[in-house]
């Protein structure tokens, strides 16, 4: 067969053609190996990663919480079970007339009911939705009972924190909450799930790494239409470490009832290594409202409460400390020889200088006094004709000697640090000139000087060993759920001051004198046979001048705020205290009775105290044979 | 010519890489099942092994027919699959918001798919017949309806994947033919002032699907969806692959079209690098053959006919892996003796019986 189109130019030219389309496809056919290789050996890791991801769901099971012990190990924080019905919307069988049911045997309202189902119509196979939640035991039984009728309903057990204490030691232990998306996002916050609880205040707060343990996992495999493919595989959570605390249950209970209805704080330390023996602050709130989910109201009531409860005032409330400081005073003096314990020094009702008058607390005053007699009657001006003396930056430094202006870096977050006043710092903050007249009212503990409760615990516990600046404490160990010491917190020494020893004698005497003293200003406090010191302070929170002061007729807010802070026995201290008693109706006496009812219990439980035998008469315990007390 | 001759020149290499593709077809088409099907002979599986019987039979018999046979009946072969089609469009089942298939009673068939082939062979018919060494444009007004009316049609079912591919294996057929160059860059200016008035008629899926292709990480939950998952199946693979039946994008149905647009995807997860490289490995032999058969024949008719099958299989191929990698917009073509699809496999298989047919009777035409 012959035709034109074996004519080899016709083809040659096709041929031609044909090479060149061949040529664009060997292009092509590169440019896919190159993609190709681009997908799967460059990018492999990350695709595979993605694909992983698809297909792959994470339920996370919470980590109960680790607990929180007092020193003796008895749980005072721990968490307890809630008890929520769920349901598994791809398990029911008829979810409409299961609703009904559930509906008719809790009092829910059908339409409440079908609206929370409804809202998650979409849910994948393998999740679940909570219908009703803390379920009562009563509730509980009712639904176990009619377990059968219910299919794809069940029982959710979610572990929330249980307050043994209620109220007590609220702000010292905390409360928790939902972990929020800007939390989330936090680096320190890495190892925690959404709807995770986290600490949010206090020791939840401070310790959340070690109580928070390790999550849970629940991975199912499931397909693109969310249904389960496969096994699930369950990893189970490991609870929290506990939390061991230097907290003694007695004081602190102890402490808590005598400040119930007050507004103030209470610390209780020993002196000797910072150990935290009791902590309150008053008003207080039951934290299991923030676990159990706050309802607005409560969370208004305790918001608006113009008392604070929210705030550990033992550590968050700064303020004058009136005459406590006055040991920081009569250091400086002593350290500047200024003075002797014992020479006598003119002290008048009143102090000029230039035009300004500084009053004396106690106008009857007028002898020449020594520093025994400056502290147990907490003599003003005594005080002044030292200040006058002295440039307020050695006021300063001896405060900061003894920890003041500082945070002392006790294990419980958002301390405050105080102010101690300088001419520079005082420019710096208030934008204001130093007067000398400034000088006299801080050496008192007034004007820009303020402390918080803590500051003043470590500086006296300082005073009381002579010498050993000891950061305050409260956590002692801390030990994983199956018993292992994860951590074991020992005292820390923040500074060793040198003080000579006749001075912290002499200042320790004339806090004797102020409980011990005939006319010392906490006399009340008077404990039998032990050498209980301490110091009084009023410290004045307005600048409005009563004509005469009575708590009875000055609104509550306008009260000035009562101090005692003192430690015993003198020689060898075994505890100290803080009392503060915010705008209180009676003055640091008072509080000096509060302080006193604390070391007494504690000396008890030493064995180095017992109360006398008037009051063990009174004692209704029938237990005890009665010859036990005739022997004393 | 005698039948022992034509055994003789059968071109067995590329007889067997078809059956090796096709055998790692149904490997591939296992593997992609989701885990909790287990009713294997109502699976794709069971068909496809029917489907490839019942194109093997096609196979043999277009073999045995001279394939110049097939173009003198090429009209009346354009003519029937032209009344399909029109047929298909008037009362064709609905199916994916498409109407594309005939129903014969288990199976269904699509005539688009077979337009290919009877295009192919009218064209072929066309140019034998034409006998002219160039063509101008006025020449070419048959060739252009006997392309534009079927592409037209088909993109009206909608099936844009297959219209694309009858349009373009015309244009190579005509290329080939000898269209002139003048009258080839008129034909693109035309093109290119035709493109806009067609993205008009093109329906609004079909324009997102060129849109996301553009920018699929803008919508990776609508259609990009389909590039993104795919481009992850692919990915996920990395070197040597997650292994049989554990290509998790497929067997948990992130992938969508797993078995038919996105098999190439479904199998280089399992497979990995290596794997894809020997694919295309095999189909580069495969076409390297029908190449080599095109480039051989001494007559027009064979060198037309036979550079349409070559290109049906190579655009497939082509484009098919283009598509699951990123590299072209999603459109519906299948990855020949892959993709899920009986229509598509009697296609392409026939595609090779032609190639099959034209290296047998090589010698014939030569001596004769």
């Amino acid at each position: 067969m012959s035709s034109a189109f074996n004519e080899n130019g016709i083809f040659n030219n096709q041929k031609k053609r044909l090479n060149f389309i061949a040529l664009i496809f060997s292009v092509i056919c590169l440019l896919i190996i190159a993609r190709i290789f681009f997908l799967q050996v460059i990018n492999g890791n990350y695709y595979y990663y993605l694909a992983k991801n698809n297909a792959t769901r994470i339920m996370y099971l919470p980590a109960p919480r680790g607990y929180i012990l007092s020193n003796a190990g008895k749980i005072m924080v721990d968490n307890e079970s809630s008890f929520n019905i769920a349901v598994t919307i791809a398990h029911a069988k008829s979810l409409k007339r299961e609703l009904h049911l559930i509906a008719s045997m809790f009092h829910k309202k059908y339409s409440r009911l079908y609206k929370i189902v409804k809202k998650e119509e979409f849910i994948p196979d393998y999740d679940s939705i909570v219908l009703i939640r803390n379920l009562s035991i009563k509730n509980l039984s009712i639904f176990e009972v009619n377990k059968l009728y219910l299919p794809g309903f069940f029982i959710e057990k979610i572990p929330i924190r249980h307050y043994k204490y209620g109220d007590m030691g609220a702000q010292i232990f905390g409360y928790v909450g939902l972990v929020s998306s800007e939390q989330l996002k936090e680096k320190k916050y890495s190892y925690v799930n959404p709807s995770d609880i986290i600490g949010e205040t206090g020791l939840e707060y401070y310790y959340q790494k070690y109580l928070h343990g390790k999550d849970g996992e629940k991975r199912v495999v499931v397909n693109s239409f969310g249904k389960t493919e496969g096994k699930v595989v369950v990893e189970q959570p490991k609870m929290g470490d506990n939390i061991y605390t230097t907290l003694n249950l007695t004081l602190e209970k102890l402490a808590y009832k005598l400040m119930k209805n007050k507004e103030g704080a209470v610390i209780a330390m020993n002196p000797n290594n910072g150990k935290i023996l009791a902590m309150v602050s008053t008003p207080s709130f039951n934290p299991v409202y923030f676990s159990k989910g706050i309802s607005t109201k409560e969370w208004d009531k305790i918001i608006n409460n113009d008392e604070h409860p929210l705030q550990n005032k033992a550590i968050q409330n700064s303020m004058a400390p009136g005459s406590t400081f006055k040991i920081v005073g009569a250091l400086a003096g002593l350290e500047t020889h200024l003075i002797t314990p014992d020479k006598k020094i003119f002290a008048g009702p009143t102090f000029k200088l230039g035009d300004a008058v500084f009053y004396n607390w106690n106008p009857n005053q007028d002898s020449k006094i020594n520093l025994y007699t400056a502290l147990e009657e907490s003599v003003d001006t005594y005080f002044y004709s030292i200040a006058v003396r002295l440039h307020i930056s050695q006021i300063a430094y001896y405060a900061h000697l003894l920890g003041f202006g500082k945070k002392t870096g006790v294990d419980l977050p958002a301390e405050n640090p105080g102010f101690i006043p300088t001419r520079k710092l005082v420019y710096k903050v208030y934008h204001r000139r130093w007067y000398k007249g400034s000088t006299l009212s801080s050496i008192i503990g007034q004007s820009y000087v303020s402390v918080t409760p803590i500051q003043l615990i470590e500086a006296y516990s300082a005073i009381a060993n002579g010498g050993y600046l000891y950061r305050p404490y409260i956590v002692s160990r801390i030990v994983s759920s199956s018993g292992r010491i994860v951590k074991q917190i020992k005292s820390r020494l923040i500074r060793r001051i040198k003080l000579k020893r006749s001075y912290v004698k002499a200042i320790k005497k004339g806090l004797y004198e102020v409980v011990n003293g005939k006319n010392g200003t906490a006399t009340n406090g008077r404990i039998r046979g032990i050498s209980f010191c301490g110091k009084t302070g009023t410290a004045q929170i307005i600048s409005k001048t009563y004509s005469i002061y009575d708590a009875k007729y000055i609104p509550r807010k306008d009260r000035d705020n009562a101090w005692f802070v003192g430690f015993a026995p003198m020689n060898h201290p075994k505890i100290a205290v803080v009392i503060l008693e915010m705008h209180a109706k009676f003055l640091g006496a008072h509080a000096a009775v509060v302080a006193k009812k604390i070391v007494e219990k504690y000396l008890e439980q030493k064995g180095m105290w017992k109360p006398s035998l008037k009051k063990r008469k009174n004692n209704k315990n029938k237990n005890l044979p009665s010859f036990i007390y005739t022997s004393f | 010519m005698k039948l022992s001759d034509n055994i003789k020149n059968f071109d067995f290499i590329l007889f067997f890489t078809v059956i090796i593709i096709a055998f790692l077809g149904i490997v591939n088409l296992l593997g992609s099942l989701s885990l909790n099907h287990h009713e294997l002979l109502n699976s794709y599986v069971m068909k496809q092994i029917i489907w490839f019987g019942i194109s093997f039979f096609v196979m043999f018999a277009i073999i045995s027919i001279d394939y110049n046979t097939l173009i003198d009946i090429a009209y009346y072969i354009y003519g029937i699959v032209l009344i399909l089609i029109i047929i298909v469009l008037i009362k064709g089942k609905i199916s994916h918001g498409a109407s594309r298939w005939i129903s014969l009673g288990l199976f269904t068939i699509q005539p688009s798919e077979l337009m290919k082939i009877a295009l192919i062979l009218a064209l072929a018919k066309y140019f034998t017949n034409a006998k002219k060494k160039y063509y101008k444009l006025t020449d070419l007004m048959i060739p252009f309806l006997i392309i534009i009316i079927p592409v037209l049609l088909i993109a009206k079912e909608p099936d844009l994947g297959t219209s694309l591919i009858v349009f373009f294996v015309g244009c190579i057929i005509v290329y080939l033919a000898g269209i002139k160059r003048v009258s080839m860059a008129i034909a693109l200016f035309f093109v290119m002032v035709v493109l806009p008035v067609i993205w008009g008629h093109l329906k609004t899926y079909q324009k997102s699907r060129i849109l996301i292709f553009l920018h699929p990480a803008k919508a990776s939950l609508g259609a990009g969806y389909n590039i993104i998952q795919s481009e992850i199946a692919v990915g996920a693979g990395r070197i040597l692959g997650d292994g049989f039946r554990r290509g998790s994008q497929s067997v948990l149905n992130f992938l969508p079209a797993k078995q038919t647009d996105f098999i190439f995807s479904t199998y280089a997860q399992q497979f990995g690098f290596i794997g894809s490289i020997i694919l295309i490995g095999l189909y580069f032999i495969l076409i390297i053959r029908g190449f080599k058969i095109v480039y051989n024949t001494k007559r027009l008719p064979a060198f037309l006919l036979g550079s349409g099958a070559l290109f049906i299989i190579t655009l497939h191929t082509v484009i098919n892996i283009a598509m699951a990698i990123g590299l072209l917009p999603v459109v519906g073509v299948p990855l020949p003796f892959f993709s899920y699809g009986g229509t598509s496999l009697i296609v392409d298989i026939s595609a090779v019986a032609i190639l099959l047919n034209i290296s047998m009777r090589r010698y014939k035409y030569q001596s004769g």
